[in-house]
């Protein structure tokens, strides 16, 4: 196991930004920390980097106990979102730091060091930019500088503050692909926090939600987006509609249909959120005990998917939005004004929220 | 003529977003010559009626080139001194959230605003023989009032704000992030102030030093009180032409005048070329 957080706690002042977070990373993995702003999860990478220093918990790094130690005894590589470069140096000089300030017994030789020096800056593509100052340097060109000042100490961890979060759309894509490829490549154990959920599911093997210091759930994309375990993971991964109904001997009601209660659900009874994702929604001709009427108020073609919004005359829920591929298409062209009947093909119920 | 000036006006014009680039430089000469070189230019016109021998003896007489000695001497000690003080004072200041943190803030400013002759009797009055501070000095051998060294605390107290003033802004904006990377990359909180810190902060330091230099070398009011002004060992060159015009000398008062002109200037200008670089160096 190269990270294990047990019960790390975390308050500025009266604020509490972490309450007792158990958090386990496996060698070589990518993970993402994702949630809304003031989760936490910055300042999680901030204490599994040492720059915070937790309240009560234990934080091992590859067996040893780093909990009590400083950032500069933890070896763990952290790129800041903001770059953080050391502007009066030139991009070799950035990246040569790490080596340049260790003891006399460790350094490198200068002919070592440019060695070692030069190699990161390839891996970074980098190439011919050495003797550039960082104010020289677009945006994705600099995060890649921070990348290799972080990796030439060769960290046991890699930590990345919203790697990509100043950077436009474009760069982002592409500099995303390319650390999922660099990761591939060197297998260090890495840790990235983000806001952004198409980033976590586009780069990250697993993924850990967090919301108000805790954390909702551990899974991959798919666990996440299929099965989520909480109301807040279905809202928070992609659009989802959440349906008022209520839960009795393993049944949810809604109107005058009926559903099974998936399995492994938590809830038993009660007032119920029935949670189904747009693409989940299907289309039938026929009234049925499994389906629920809806108005058609729009429909657009998105290239690729067919979306629908629809007012499903309930109580609270001024309307259901539906996605449906070609193929899934019903045979007529829709227009607003239209009666369909939607059935949930999967779906997730939840304890109603307050 | 015009043509000529024009060109030569658009040549170094540097294009860009702030137009307005002739009247403005138009002004800023006007100005700067009313109130700085014509001014200057009187010192150098009454200089040269004494013609370049008298000039020249009258500069190097061993009391006029001690009294230049101790000026620009001490304005330097002093503005050395001023530049760890200085940087400490503001490092604690901007980083440290302390009670009190603002009434310091305030006493730092009040060397610039206290008459430099209350400055001088406060000062004289703590380091003189009988002073709350010089009494115990002075069993040890150790004089500091009527000395070049009580010279030196007064520039020291005198140009402290001037260094404080100028690293403060430049320590408030420092990212800490930087500080925390070169942390993370392993340095010591020593290799972390001289590799990262220091060097974004060099440029204002330096400029502090040349403002505390150029207001010690110019200072008048404190020192003369604290030196003793003892001639060849204690007298600071603005007294020596305040004598030399009393005796109405005014020929040898700016010839002097004229030294310290020139001194402070290439100075200065020595300086700002060092800090341009530093700070060029620094944001490329």
């Amino acid at each position: 196991m190269s990270i294990e957080i047990r019960n790390l706690r975390k308050r500025f002042g009266g604020f509490t930004a972490l309450h007792g977070v158990d958090l386990d990373i496996h060698d070589g993995e990518l993970m993402a920390l994702l949630g809304p702003s003031g989760c936490g999860k910055t300042t999680l990478l901030r204490l599994i980097a040492g720059l915070e220093s937790a309240d009560a918990g234990s934080i091992h790094l590859h067996g040893r106990d780093v909990t009590a130690l400083g950032a500069r005894h933890r070896g763990v590589g952290f790129v800041f979102q903001h770059y953080a470069l050391f502007r009066h140096m030139n991009v070799f000089e950035n990246i040569a730091f790490g080596l340049r300030v260790r003891p006399r017994a460790t350094r490198p030789r200068e002919p070592e060091l440019r060695q070692k020096v030069e190699r990161v800056i390839d891996l970074v593509q980098l190439g011919g930019m050495a003797q550039r100052f960082p104010d020289q340097l677009s945006g994705g060109q600099r995060q890649r500088v921070a990348l290799a000042r972080a990796l030439i100490i060769e960290p046991n961890v890699l930590l990345l503050d919203e790697p990509f979060g100043a950077l436009d759309a474009q760069v982002r894509r592409q500099l995303r692909r390319w650390l999922r490829r660099l990761h591939d490549e060197l297998h260090v154990t890495s840790v990235f926090v983000t806001h952004d959920q198409d980033e976590a599911l586009d780069v990250a093997d697993r993924i850990v939600l967090l919301n108000h210091g805790r954390i909702e759930q551990i899974g991959n994309a798919q666990q996440l987006q299929d099965r989520p375990a909480s109301s807040f993971v279905g809202r928070f991964l992609g659009e989802i509609n959440q349906l008022p109904a209520s839960l009795a001997e393993e049944r949810i009601s809604l109107g005058d249909s009926h559903w099974p209660l998936p399995a492994g659900s938590e809830v038993k009874s009660g007032a119920v959120d029935l949670c189904v994702r747009p693409y989940d929604l299907h289309w039938t001709e026929r009234a049925g005990p499994s389906s629920f009427p809806a108005t058609v108020t729009d429909a657009r073609w998105l290239g690729g998917r067919y979306r629908v919004e629809l007012d499903p005359a309930l109580a609270g829920v001024p309307y259901v939005t539906a996605e449906w591929s070609r193929t899934q298409m019903p045979p007529r062209e829709l227009q607003a004004g239209d009666v369909v009947h939607l059935q949930p093909a999967r779906y997730a119920v939840f304890a109603r929220a307050g | 003529m015009t043509a000529t000036a024009t060109n030569s006006i658009s040549r170094w014009r540097v294009s860009g977003s702030l137009p307005g680039f002739g009247p403005s430089l138009g002004y800023t000469l006007l100005y700067l010559s009313l109130i700085v070189l014509i001014p200057l230019a009187m010192i150098l016109l009454r200089a040269s009626e004494l013609g370049l021998d008298a000039f020249i003896a009258k500069v190097s007489s061993p009391r006029a080139l001690a009294s230049l000695r101790i000026s620009f001497g001490c304005a330097l000690i002093a503005a050395a001194i001023n530049m760890p003080i200085g940087l400490l004072l503001a490092w604690v200041i901007s980083r440290y959230p302390f009670p009190g943190r603002r009434l310091v803030d305030a006493l730092i400013d009040l060397p610039i605003a206290l008459p430099t002759a209350v400055a001088g009797i406060a000062l004289t009055a703590l380091y003189a023989r009988n002073g709350w501070l010089g009494q115990w000095l002075a069993p040890l051998g150790i004089e500091l009032a009527f000395t070049p060294a009580g010279i030196v605390i007064a520039l020291v107290f005198v140009g402290l704000p001037f260094v404080v003033r100028t690293v403060q802004p430049v320590l408030q904006d420092i990212e800490h992030e930087q500080e925390e990377a070169a942390e993370s990359l392993g340095a010591t909180p020593l290799q972390t102030f001289v590799r990262v810190s220091l060097p974004t902060i060099a440029p204002a330091l330096l400029t502090g030093f040349a403002l505390a230099f150029a207001r010690g070398v110019g200072e008048y009011g404190s020192v003369i009180f604290i030196a003793g002004n003892m001639p060849m060992i204690s007298e600071i060159t603005p007294l020596l032409i305040v004598t030399q015009l009393e005796q109405y000398d005014y020929a040898g008062a700016t010839a002097l005048a004229l030294v310290m002109l020139l001194g402070s200037f290439a100075l200065l200008l020595l300086i700002n070329s060092l800090q341009a670089w530093l700070a060029h160096r620094g944001r490329r």
